[in-house]
């Protein structure tokens, strides 16, 4: 029988693999990562970008592109990389121009440039926005509880000011999160469909 | 008890939320992360457990996992025809002339 050789070959290792192996991140933090990956790919396309986003904010990792803070653990500083490469991917498929660009004026009349960035997102955006806003309250549509803080915390409001507002125990509000968590994690550890 | 009510954009909202949820799963202990994966049947030991789809190896099956270049080529050009990206050329790219469909590399200097 004639040997079809696959074009994928195993021997390369992937950069979560590069990683892994080279013990820069932990198992449980590349899972920990995944979901996260695959909450903040919501809303981008193609489907299945959350992979694309962790293994390159990995690779800024590898390759010295970007580096860890003192202090910070090693998944919330690629943690913090996917939220960056969010914002960019974000941007490009809109094709967005990029703000600093959208300045006129010239470099030495600092105090007359004029920046036209338009902060407001278009309608589009707010659509794709608010459609990804429906399918995470779906994530929690038998929880009333983590629907309140859910709302909350799209207002902005601090935990302290989610309890006053929502009249919750702190016992029933850090129940409420706990619940959260683990429906999150849950919802992180799949490779479903969003 | 607040008595202002603000319209927040949807766009900043979702970001709030993914930020909050995000925090959340940094902060998630491994007891919590074994717990979600045994809810899902999934054994965190195995290196092959779906949990680590995506991370070590592709979530979704590649074509060339199981064919050989050419086949996946083949395969794959019925799909770039639709999505309007033409097919990579068998003969490497050589270009052709319209008028005599001699390959232009091999046309002779100064020939018509």
């Amino acid at each position: 029988m004639q040997h079809i050789p696959r074009l994928v070959d195993k021997r390369i290792l992937r950069p979560a693999q590069t990683a892994l192996a080279l013990e820069l991140i932990s198992k449980m933090d590349l899972i920990r990562l995944k979901t996260i990956a695959r909450l903040y790919a919501r809303g981008l396309t193609p489907e299945g970008v959350w992979e694309d986003l962790l293994q390159e904010a990995i690779t800024r990792v590898l390759t010295g592109s970007r580096r860890q803070p003192e202090g910070v653990t090693m998944a919330a500083f690629v943690a913090g990389i996917l939220r960056s490469l969010r914002a960019h991917y974000w941007r490009r498929a809109r094709r967005e121009p990029r703000e600093d660009n959208l300045r006129i004026g010239h470099q030495s009349d600092e105090f007359v440039a004029l920046d036209l960035a338009d902060p407001t997102p278009g309608p589009e955006r707010a659509l794709d926005a608010r459609q990804q806003l429906t399918r995470i309250k779906e994530l929690f549509a038998k929880d009333p509880t983590a629907l309140k803080i859910i709302d909350g915390l799209g207002e902005g409001l601090s935990a302290e000011q989610i309890r006053l507002s929502t009249g919750l125990s702190k016992t029933d509000y850090d129940s409420a999160r706990k619940r959260m968590r683990r429906t999150v994690l849950r919802e992180g550890l799949t490779c479903e469909p969003k | 008890m607040r008595t202002k009510v603000t319209k927040v954009p949807s766009e900043k909202a979702l970001m709030r939320i993914l930020d909050a949820l995000a925090q959340e799963v940094i902060e998630a202990s491994d007891e919590e992360l074994t717990e979600a994966a045994t809810d899902l049947r999934m054994d965190l030991n195995t290196r092959e457990s779906a949990a680590f789809a995506g991370l070590t190896y592709f979530a979704r099956p590649q074509l060339s996992e199981f064919f050989d270049v050419e086949v996946s080529r083949r395969l794959q050009a019925p799909s770039e025809r639709i999505s309007g990206i033409p097919p990579a050329e068998p003969d490497g790219g050589q270009r052709h002339s319209k008028r005599s469909q001699i390959p232009t590399a091999k046309k002779p200097l100064g020939g018509k």
